[in-house]
């Protein structure tokens, strides 16, 4: 029997993490050893909902004991409370964005006996979307042409119901790490370069509050790399106010338009015409619905846990690039700092 | 000091608004909010002024009136009605202990349907409308309609389709769907948009709060508001979509078949296998594995009405049907007040916002 330590009990593991596991365990395939939190409270209200798991307010001295982990809990303490669990080889899911540095992606990569290799996981699903795959597909057989630039934009009235106040004290609760790390990531992976060796320049950003975690930011970047022509970045993103939603690539001959909702189609835009490329199949390894996606991750945590899985893109080694972009960007233009070790 | 307003709901788009009109004109402004470290995060332009605290101390600032902007958005039925509850009996005694002669509860021609299914009237609605959305607003209206004690007037203000620069749902969804390529209408059916603008209905709330009580009671506690009407939702949408230099993309129209009438029925069973009176159902499934495995099945078969399904007809899409309903949602207001912002000039407003917001593409001048 596959058991899980679900570390941080907030509102991402309830709403969107717990049916999966209840689910999951009604159906025999795993068991949840221990609720992680600093809230006893929270741990054992979660408990108790699914009627297993012992309610814990600190990491066991046993991470090797659980078969997978999940991590969701603010940015800045994932390395803290991913560490163990990878240094123990234990199958973990880390919910977005996985690190907060370079030096911290570094070093848990190093952490894992076997150089992160297919066991550790970032929760960064938009990368299982039929739509976004479709894009990065039509990207990468130049539907659009040569990539002239790239517009990342998010934006709505924060609603969530956070239950932490992280979001408000930690300069890691921002709208550059909550939704940035989807989006930024999103373009990057429709542009194929979450794996190559890229450098960010010319940064200059916006950010309201200036200090403290940012509730919005406007920010322009250059981003080069050894494949491709220097490639001018625009972000915007807000929890103030509604924004377009989601990530342009504008290329020579149209503009790849990817919302972060569900569409089973790519949306190419020539002119004021708007062209939907669709595929005849997909694989059950694509979401179609952000409940899908979740379910999907656990799926892969299993499968991954029993040898079987798929190669997937949710493998925190790919992570590397989307974590330059977080910190180049935060960082108000200083280069993010590379780590040489 | 100016006079004091008790806001629930601050936080919303239309609370926010009106908070900051309210403040704008001299009130002193007190909103009751369930998270006051994110309400500052919001309130952080001219409204910045408003005393924010938690909702068990509402009562404790006299006040001239009571809004309640405030609605749940839970999504399982039982819960919405709950919490609805929980939240309307807050309001009322917030109400009562600030002595608030004017309470008003912020409303939704939604309760007359999606599509309007019903001529809507200045009556109290049925709760029993199928919706746990529809029913949880008609639910409260109800509430405050009782719950209001006899020297004070309660007001309930039912709005259209809710339009302006940052609205969430008839502005920024509507220009997304643009953006995305997703249909914004059903090819013939061109309905009335319904719609009442964010500064003309908060124009009219201010002007409800220093109405006399007595001409408050003589004209009825409904309100009706959607003082564009008429404006068809293919002009609106048209415009946008000129605006952000756009096709828009609309369905064709095709008759409601049975795999319509299947969906829809499976949405209903789902409601109500999740509500109070599913509670026999659920204890049968629940002691019959097999038949439970088969009802969970056939529901994940049909998602649920809320989610975009974009090659079904009205039944299905509720978003699609609120846009092309063929009733027009009359305002019904006091008489001597009149909307300042017409369609044109909300129009131009709409454009510039479509532009700052990035729906246009234009690019960020830093």
């Amino acid at each position: 029997m596959v058991v899980y330590d679900v570390v941080g009990c907030g509102a991402v593991t309830e709403l969107y993490h717990l049916p999966h596991l209840a689910r999951l365990r009604l159906e025999k395939k795993l068991d949840i050893r221990y609720w992680i939190d600093t809230s006893l409270e929270r741990a054992s209200r979660l408990a108790r909902r699914l009627g297993s798991g012992e309610p814990r307010d600190s990491l066991p001295d046993d991470p090797e004991g659980a078969s997978v982990a999940l991590i969701a809990t603010p940015p800045s303490t994932h390395i803290l409370l991913a560490a163990p669990y990878v240094q123990a080889s234990v199958v973990t899911l880390i919910e977005k964005p996985a690190v907060v540095s370079l030096a911290e992606f570094t070093a848990l990569y190093g952490l894992s006996p076997d150089s992160m290799c297919n066991k550790v996981f970032v929760g960064n699903m938009r990368r299982l979307y039929v739509g976004c795959r479709l894009a990065r597909k039509a990207i990468g057989a130049g539907a659009i042409g040569e990539v002239r630039a790239v517009q990342v934009s998010e934006g709505g009235r924060w609603s969530w119901g956070a239950q932490s106040s992280y979001f408000l004290s930690d300069m890691y609760g921002g709208v550059l790490w909550d939704t940035g790390a989807h989006a930024l990531d999103t373009a990057l992976f429709l542009l194929s370069l979450d794996r190559n060796e890229i450098r960010i320049s010319d940064v200059r950003t916006e950010r309201a509050p200036a200090s403290g975690p940012e509730h919005e930011v406007v920010g322009s970047f250059t981003l080069e790399g050894a494949a491709f022509s220097p490639l001018p970045w625009e972000v915007r993103l807000s929890r103030l106010r509604p924004l377009f939603a989601g990530v342009r690539i504008i290329g020579e001959s149209g503009t790849v338009v990817v919302g972060p909702g569900f569409p089973d189609y790519a949306l190419i835009k020539r002119g004021t015409e708007l062209h939907q490329l669709r595929a005849t199949t997909t694989s059950t390894h694509e979401a179609a619905t952000a409940e899908n996606a979740f379910r999907i991750e656990h799926e892969l945590l299993l499968a991954t846990y029993h040898g079987t899985a798929w190669p997937s893109d949710l493998e925190f080694r790919y992570f590397k690039n989307s974590t330059k972009l977080l910190t180049g960007l935060c960082d108000h233009g200083r280069p993010p700092q590379e780590d040489h070790g | 000091m100016g006079k004091p307003i008790l806001v629930i709901g601050a936080t919303s788009y239309l609370g926010q608004r009106f908070v900051r009109e309210a403040v704008r004109r001299g009130y002193e402004v007190v909103c009751a909010v369930r998270n006051v470290g994110a309400a500052r995060m919001l309130f952080s332009g001219p409204e910045s002024t408003a005393r924010l605290v938690p909702m068990e101390e509402a009562g404790r600032y006299p006040s001239i009136a009571a809004v309640n902007f405030a609605f749940i958005k839970e999504q399982t039925p039982h819960l919405v009605l709950h919490r609805t509850r929980d939240l309307i009996a807050q309001f009322l005694k917030a109400s009562r202990e600030a002595n608030a002669q004017l309470v008003v509860q912020i409303s939704t021609m939604a309760v007359f349907g999606y599509a309007l299914d019903r001529p809507p009237v200045l009556r109290s609605q049925s709760w029993m409308m199928g919706d746990a959305y529809s029913q949880a607003k008609a639910l409260a209206e109800r509430m405050v309609l009782r719950g209001t004690r006899e020297s004070a007037a309660p007001a309930v203000l039912r709005l259209g389709n809710i339009m302006g620069p940052e609205a969430p749902t008839w502005t920024a969804l509507v220009a997304q769907r643009l953006a995305e390529g997703r249909p914004v209408g059903i090819r013939g059916y061109s309905g009335f948009s319904n719609v009442c603008w964010a500064d003309n209905t908060i124009d009219y709330l201010l002007y409800l709060i220093e109405k006399e009580r007595k001409d408050l009671k003589a004209f009825g506690p409904f309100h009706h508001l959607a003082e564009w009407s008429s404006v068809p939702w293919g002009t609106i949408v048209s415009d946008m979509a000129a605006t952000m230099e756009v096709e828009k993309v609309e369905l064709p129209a095709r008759e409601a078949s049975s795999h319509d009438y299947a969906r829809q029925l499976a949405n209903t069973a789902r409601q109500y296998l999740k509500s109070p009176l599913g509670g026999p159902a659920r204890a049968v499934a629940a002691i019959a594995p097999p038949l439970r495995e088969i009802v969970q099945r056939s529901l994940e078969r049909y998602p649920s009405a809320k989610t975009d399904h974009f090659d079904h007809p009205p039944t299905v899409d509720v978003f699609l049907r609120v846009m092309t309903t063929r009733r027009e949602f009359s305002t019904v207001v006091m008489k001597d007040w009149r909307p300042t912002v017409t369609y044109e000039s909300g129009a131009v407003a709409i454009g510039t916002w479509l532009q700052e917001s990035g729906f246009t593409g234009t690019r960020i001048a830093l």
